[in-house]
């Protein structure tokens, strides 16, 4: 038996380092989230679903405002609409991934009316099961509790080659920006766009309804993240079929928040009526090339709305 | 608990470190080891669904014990009864109530009548129609009189609850594997590594091919999906490698584990798409289910002795039961049908018993027959395939029709070159091993070469496995 175990313990020894080491390789390009979870803590973050994922570059932001606005890189930590809604996982990661002294940070909060809604009939949070509801740790580089618990592949796969799993149309950037590389042809973005159509149509009229409890846990964040620095509400554009449908959804969407901002005294942006500007890659989330347009206007407006002068 | 998960990774060891240390106690400590661990694996899904494996547990064995005191043929035959209605009662409770009550209402609306029918809508608990098979062949086993009594409670519950068996099988019967429980267990270096090979070559089959077949397979079977006749028969080609793959990997995992404790469990599977027709196919797939039907429903109606029509009769109920046996579901019934519609004409003719030994026995190669043979039953059992996959019978057909199309000529977009090259690995492998007990069966290599395969194994399975948690697909039966 002794035999046994030392000839296991050996076979599991080279296996456990091959894993460890193929860990090493992982990166931006692993998937959509687990650079996210190898990084900080942080003191200023970018926070909401894809849209902010995608359409909020925080090295902009740095560039425009000045080091004296708030401490530190900012850092986008958003994930998705089933991911990342306003609730006890997200509001749990954040905790974790916030640098505790900071007081002088900046937190932008993006918010739309998924975001602040629950499917139909479900009443525990489902994205308790998901990243980054799931992780314990948040800022480890590498992060094997990440890998174990959410990458999907052999992690052989995480050294590249021709076994590689890495796609080439999504990178996570360094600050947490996601960049999405698709086709942008006329043909392959209708049918990006009517493909997203259905999917919101089907959202605001069969799958999920507004959940105040949701709405609860924003004002939960946004009066935790306060004593730490400037919280700013931002309602990302999206395209005019996309806001169509929240319309419907929730007519008076843009009223409440505005509402709820001068409630808790935060800044609420929102530059939906200006959707026309900007590029985007389905209709719901900004184009890789409009993210920095908007980035940056994104950024001078909050410039602005803090100069006391 | 998964096999192919982490949690699983760290249970294993931790229960068999445990295991062996109490290997100088009384057996019952080891039992009881097994049973509380084997209650944890069950409970981490749904810890609800553990009173119902304990209680049934419990019925069948006083029950038994009952048969075996009592000398009244009567009282005996009525003991089984009980224990019959309520493994079976609670069986179709859970699994098959809400089928038969939509059945009975849309058979109804046929001809006019509209019923409201009253559902249940229960979560099947995971593995329901295992534990409830292997209960019931320990109960119909002792009013045989083929089988004494458990002597020894823990040991009882223990062979019911086994974790590696547990939930997608093989179905062990108490004869082969209770008196394993009621006996030392001795650790056997020679037994415990061949294990360690069988877990590798069982996740090697579920994580690489099984589950990378997943997605594909869900894509061109998702109802209402439009595909050219290629991408149909690829999407049959590729089920037919998933679920072989995913339940014999199972099975191979589960038998590997049992080694390591020094428990010897059924051969389930036995390279099954080698088979020459039908009747070998169903010799080799699924053994340990096809064999409970024989001993406990296809010999006690009459078997194969009797008139043409008797033996007929035989086999449809066998296939039918067996594809009841997997779900609540017409898709089942019809593949249940069209295999006894394959198997009825070598029954009559004599020739269901032509194809028992290997196939190629001591060659390299088969002979041209042997190859044909072997063609036409993977294609038949391709085409039944599509109906156990299809989410309805509609769909099966719709799919069979699209096959038979010009477009079955052309490559297919859902074509994945580096998983036809596994699978490809799969086929050479057990082809080359199927004459042993399991593929990676490698004792007559010498120390290099069998380092080499396990190496070439981790290999793929490193590179290319899938860890997206996808479940076995037999813990839905």
């Amino acid at each position: 038996m002794k035999n046994f175990i030392i000839k296991t313990l050996i076979a599991l020894t080279i296996v456990g380092s091959c894993h460890a080491i193929a860990a090493l390789f992982a990166n931006g390009a692993t998937d959509p989230f687990y650079l996210r979870f190898t990084r900080g803590p942080y003191s200023s973050m970018v926070l909401g679903s894809s849209r902010a994922a995608q359409g909020v570059i925080p090295t902009v932001l740095d560039k425009v405002l000045s080091s004296d606005l708030y401490d530190g890189e900012l850092f986008n930590f958003s994930f998705t609409r089933d991911n990342s809604p306003y609730g006890p996982a997200y509001l749990g990661a954040i905790v974790k991934k916030l640098d505790k002294n900071s007081t002088n940070g900046l937190y932008i909060l993006a918010v739309d009316p998924w975001v602040l809604s629950m499917p139909i009939g479900i009443t525990d949070f489902p994205e308790n099961d998901m990243q980054p509801g799931n992780m314990s740790n948040v800022t480890s580089n590498p992060n094997l509790e990440y890998l174990i618990r959410n990458y999907n592949y052999a992690w052989g796969s995480l050294i590249g080659g021709p076994f590689s799993t890495k796609d080439t149309v999504q990178f996570l950037h360094d600050d947490g920006w996601l960049e999405i590389n698709v086709p942008m042809d006329s043909i392959s973005m209708a049918l990006r766009f009517s493909r997203k159509l259905k999917e919101y149509e089907d959202l605001a009229t069969k799958e999920m309804e507004y959940s105040i409890e949701r709405v609860l846990y924003l004002e939960k964040t946004i009066n935790y993240l306060k004593p730490y620095g400037k919280v700013v509400l931002v309602r990302i554009p999206m395209d005019a079929g996309i806001r169509s449908i929240e319309d419907q959804f929730r007519p008076d969407f843009s009223a409440e928040m505005d509402e709820l901002a001068k409630k808790h005294n935060v800044l609420y942006v929102d530059d939906t009526d200006n959707n026309e500007k900007y590029d985007y890659t389905d209709g719901n989330h900004l184009a890789a090339t409009s993210a920095p347009l908007y980035s940056g206007w994104l950024a001078n407006y909050i410039k602005r709305s803090s100069d006391p002068n | 608990m998964y096999f192919n998960s982490f949690v699983f990774a760290v249970f294993l060891p931790v229960v068999w470190v445990l295991y062996w240390s109490l290997r100088n106690k009384a057996i019952q400590y080891q039992n009881l080891l097994i049973v509380a661990a084997s209650y944890v694996f069950y409970g981490w899904w749904d810890a609800r669904f553990l009173s119902l494996l304990v209680l049934s547990s419990l019925l069948d064995l006083f029950v038994a014990k009952a048969i075996a005191r009592n000398n009244n043929q009567r009282k005996k035959k009525r003991l089984l009864s009980i224990s019959l209605m309520a493994n079976l009662g609670t069986l179709g409770v859970f699994k098959y109530y809400d089928f038969f009550a939509l059945s009975f209402a849309a058979s109804f609306a046929t001809i006019g009548i509209s019923i409201d029918p009253l559902t249940l809508g229960f979560v099947l608990p995971v593995g329901i129609s295992f534990y409830t098979f292997q209960t019931l062949s320990y109960t119909i086993d002792v009013y045989r009189g083929d089988l004494k009594p458990a002597k020894d409670p823990i040991a009882f519950l223990a062979y019911v609850a086994f974790f590696p068996q547990l939930v997608a099988g093989p179905i062990e019967r108490a004869t082969n594997l209770l008196p394993q429980f009621e006996i030392k267990r001795q650790f056997d270096v020679a037994k415990a590594t061949d294990g360690l090979r069988q877990i590798l070559w069982g996740l090697f089959k579920k994580v690489v091919i099984a589950d990378s077949c997943a997605p594909i397979v869900d894509n061109i079977f998702e109802p209402g999906a439009v595909w050219g006749g290629s991408t149909l028969v690829l999407g049959a080609f590729l089920f037919a490698f998933q679920i072989y793959c995913d339940f014999s990997g199972y099975s191979d995992i589960a038998i590997g584990v049992s080694r390591l404790f020094g428990f010897s469990l059924m051969k389930n599977f036995a390279f099954p798409y080698f088979s020459r027709d039908i009747a070998e196919f169903w010799r080799r797939w699924h053994i340990s289910l096809n064999t409970w039907f024989r001993d406990y429903v296809y010999i006690p109606l009459g078997g194969s002795k009797g008139s043409s029509l008797f033996r007929v009769r035989n086999i449809l109920v066998i296939f039918l039961l067996s594809g009841l046996w997997h779900g609540a579901n017409w898709t089942y019934v019809i593949w249940g049908l069209i295999n006894a519609i394959l198997f009825i004409p070598l029954l009559l003719s004599g020739r269901n018993r032509k194809n028992v030994g290997n196939v190629a026995h001591g060659k390299l190669l088969p002979d041209l027959s042997e190859f044909i043979g072997m063609l036409l039953t993977f294609g038949t059992t391709l085409l039944a395939w599509v109906f156990f996959r299809a989410v309805n019978v509609e769909q099966a057909l719709t799919m069979i029709r699209g096959m038979a199309s010009s477009s079955l000529f052309h490559i297919s977009s859902q074509f994945d070159g580096w998983l036809m090259t596994m699978i490809s690995i799969l086929i050479v492998t057990e082809w080359v091993q199927r004459e042993k007990e399991h593929a990676l069966e490698l004792d007559t290599l010498p120390a290099w070469g069998r380092r080499l395969s396990y190496a070439s194994v981790f290999l793929l399975i490193f590179f290319f496995g899938r860890f997206d948690g996808q479940s076995f697909i037999y813990f839905q039966f």
